[in-house]
């Protein structure tokens, strides 16, 4: 049920249309069509999904105050989400509408997460036209390009790419200097790796050493934390330390790759 | 009302798993009083059961304690350290309190971070993503009200930015319109925000723990007389007048009174010992004019 597009259950009014109802008009980029606009609706958007407007004028957050632009909006299906949001397939969200639509339309929601309470509050970003079922589709192949095109910046901006083993890690000194007193501190220590192979940069010896914040402080406490024994593929910085020494460092969330990504990105480099 | 004030409730909080600081408790279960007693009552004293002879007969039944889940239910598996939470009321409107901890976007954006707001007196909260970030979540978070501005602002350090302060204010807390940023600048720890209105202007104070202050001398006040006016004008207030262990201690907290009176309260780490466990001075410090 409703997974084939526009309006196909729409409780009043399917049996008078002969085609899928189409959100028309199209907010950002209104110069742009298809899948171009698709894709940069989905990269602006943090949570698309395909749904189907339950009630107008209404809310389910207690703090939001219901107008005409805003639904109550059911989520059929998620195509995008993100970080630990919970999955809302099936449940009723509120959602504050680009444009007034009508309770039973059916269609491809573009929007940012603006409330979390007793559900969830979105923002309508935009609209693309189309069948739910070619918006779906082109949904799906835009984020497969924009997580390649996410990707292929963290490999530009990488001094280093290797792939190897860690065989140990270890306290560093900080030459004398002692850094400000704080919480945030970031407890640089370094790793060294046993390099496999080499993605981007050139590693002279057969092993790489690597600063890392060991840190688990609000700051640190998603960046990657190597451990003897540990394989995988790290995207490494140059920095000054403190020092004044040139070091590789890994600090981002994203410096370790995962194993699809170190896929994608080996496929890069040797085609 | 004086048996609220006698009563020493006992209350049991087993199906509450706290979270982090102990702030946001994962559901939203009633607490029970316990009558020790037996007699209807509940304790009047600290250390049950051996001093049920002292409970005044007149303390009456214990009142239930509600326990508020400020995550909301859908987020309820989330396991994000919510540390140093925070807590501000609205002196011009009680059913408006704002939370912050260090809450993670939980929608995987990195623009914005949340706080968390009520406008029902605490009985129902929701999470509102209005605080700029570069990677979805604060260092350091405080926020307070102004007095009768309605005008919420933040201090804190600004996400994926290392000790970058950010000052911050909303004048509508439960709307999607992201902060305002009011100042920012480097090498800045915990940023601590006080506000209260003062003959019709918001005055702002942000006690932080500045590394850029010369000669050690970090403890340090942000401060604005006029926080609502298109662009306030802050100033760097440096309390610390002695000399230090090339720093004080990281909390600077000040303390406002309604007749304009700033306090400041702070470690100052000194000679002999300039090591853990550092020789350290407790300094209040007082401005008469604000």
């Amino acid at each position: 049920m409703k997974k084939n597009g526009w309006g196909q259950t729409n409780r009043f009014i399917s049996s008078l249309l002969a085609v899928p109802l189409l959100f028309l008009g199209a907010l950002p980029g209104a110069a742009e069509t298809g899948a171009g606009l698709v894709k940069n609706l989905t990269r602006s958007a943090q949570f698309v999904f395909r749904g189907t407007i339950e009630r107008t004028g209404a809310a389910n957050l207690s703090i939001v105050e219901p107008d005409a632009k805003t639904a109550i909006v059911r989520v059929d299906e998620v195509l995008k989400t993100g970080g630990t949001l919970d999955d809302f397939t099936g449940r009723e969200i509120t959602v504050f509408l680009s444009e007034p639509r009508k309770t039973g339309d059916q269609g491809v929601f573009f929007t940012n997460v603006r409330l979390l309470g007793e559900s969830l509050g979105v923002d309508e970003v935009g609209r693309a036209s189309g069948s739910a079922a070619e918006l779906a589709a082109q949904v799906e192949s835009a984020r497969g390009e924009i997580v390649n095109e996410g990707l292929a910046a963290r490999v530009a901006a990488a001094d280093l790419i290797v792939a190897g083993r860690v065989l140990e890690t270890r306290a560093i000194d900080a030459g004398g200097k002692e850094a400000p007193s704080t919480e945030h501190d970031p407890l640089w220590r370094e790793a060294v790796l046993q390099v496999s192979s080499v993605l981007k940069g050139k590693a002279v010896e057969k092993t790489v050493a690597f600063r890392y914040p060991s840190s688990v402080d609000v700051m640190w406490a998603l960046a990657p934390k190597p451990s003897p024994g540990q394989t995988g593929t790290w995207l490494l910085h140059r920095r000054t330390s403190e020092s004044g020494a040139s070091v590789y460092a890994a600090f981002d969330p994203q410096d370790l790759m995962s194993a699809a990504e170190a896929k994608i990105a080996e496929r890069w480099v040797n085609p | 009302m004086r048996s609220h004030a006698l009563c020493k409730k006992l209350e049991t909080l087993l199906p509450v798993v706290f979270v982090a600081a102990g702030f946001l408790a994962l559901g939203a279960v009633p607490a029970l009083a316990i009558d020790v007693c037996g007699n209807g009552i509940c304790l009047g004293t600290a250390v049950p059961p051996e001093t049920c002879v002292t409970c005044p007969a007149d303390c009456g039944p214990c009142p239930p304690v509600t326990v508020v889940n400020m995550i909301p239910f859908a987020q309820s598996a989330e396991t994000w350290q919510d540390s140093e939470p925070n807590l501000a009321v609205n002196p011009a409107n009680a059913q408006q309190i704002a939370g912050s901890a260090f809450t993670i976007n939980p929608t995987g954006a990195t623009t914005s971070a949340p706080i968390y707001v009520s406008t029902n007196g605490g009985s129902t909260w929701t999470m509102n993503n209005i605080v700029p970030s570069g990677n979805g979540w604060t260092g350091d978070i405080t926020l307070r009200f102004g007095g009768t501005s309605n005008v919420l602002y933040t201090g804190i350090l600004l996400g994926g930015a290392g000790l970058t302060l950010n000052i911050l204010r909303t004048t509508n807390f439960a709307a999607a319109t992201p902060m305002t940023l009011l100042r920012s600048r480097g090498s800045v720890d915990q940023p601590y925000v006080q506000a209260i209105t003062f003959s019709g202007a918001d005055r702002v104070y942000v006690g932080n723990n500045d590394f850029g202050a010369a000669g050690g001398r970090t403890a340090t006040v942000d401060r604005t007389l006029s926080g609502t006016v298109a662009s306030p004008a802050f100033s760097s207030l440096r309390i610390e007048t002695r000399a230090t262990c090339s720093q004080d201690a990281p909390p600077i907290r000040p303390a406002i009174h309604a007749d304009g009176t700033a306090y400041a309260i702070f470690y100052r780490w000194r000679a002999p010992t300039c090591s853990s466990p550092y020789t350290t001075d407790v300094v209040v410090v007082r401005d008469d004019n604000g």
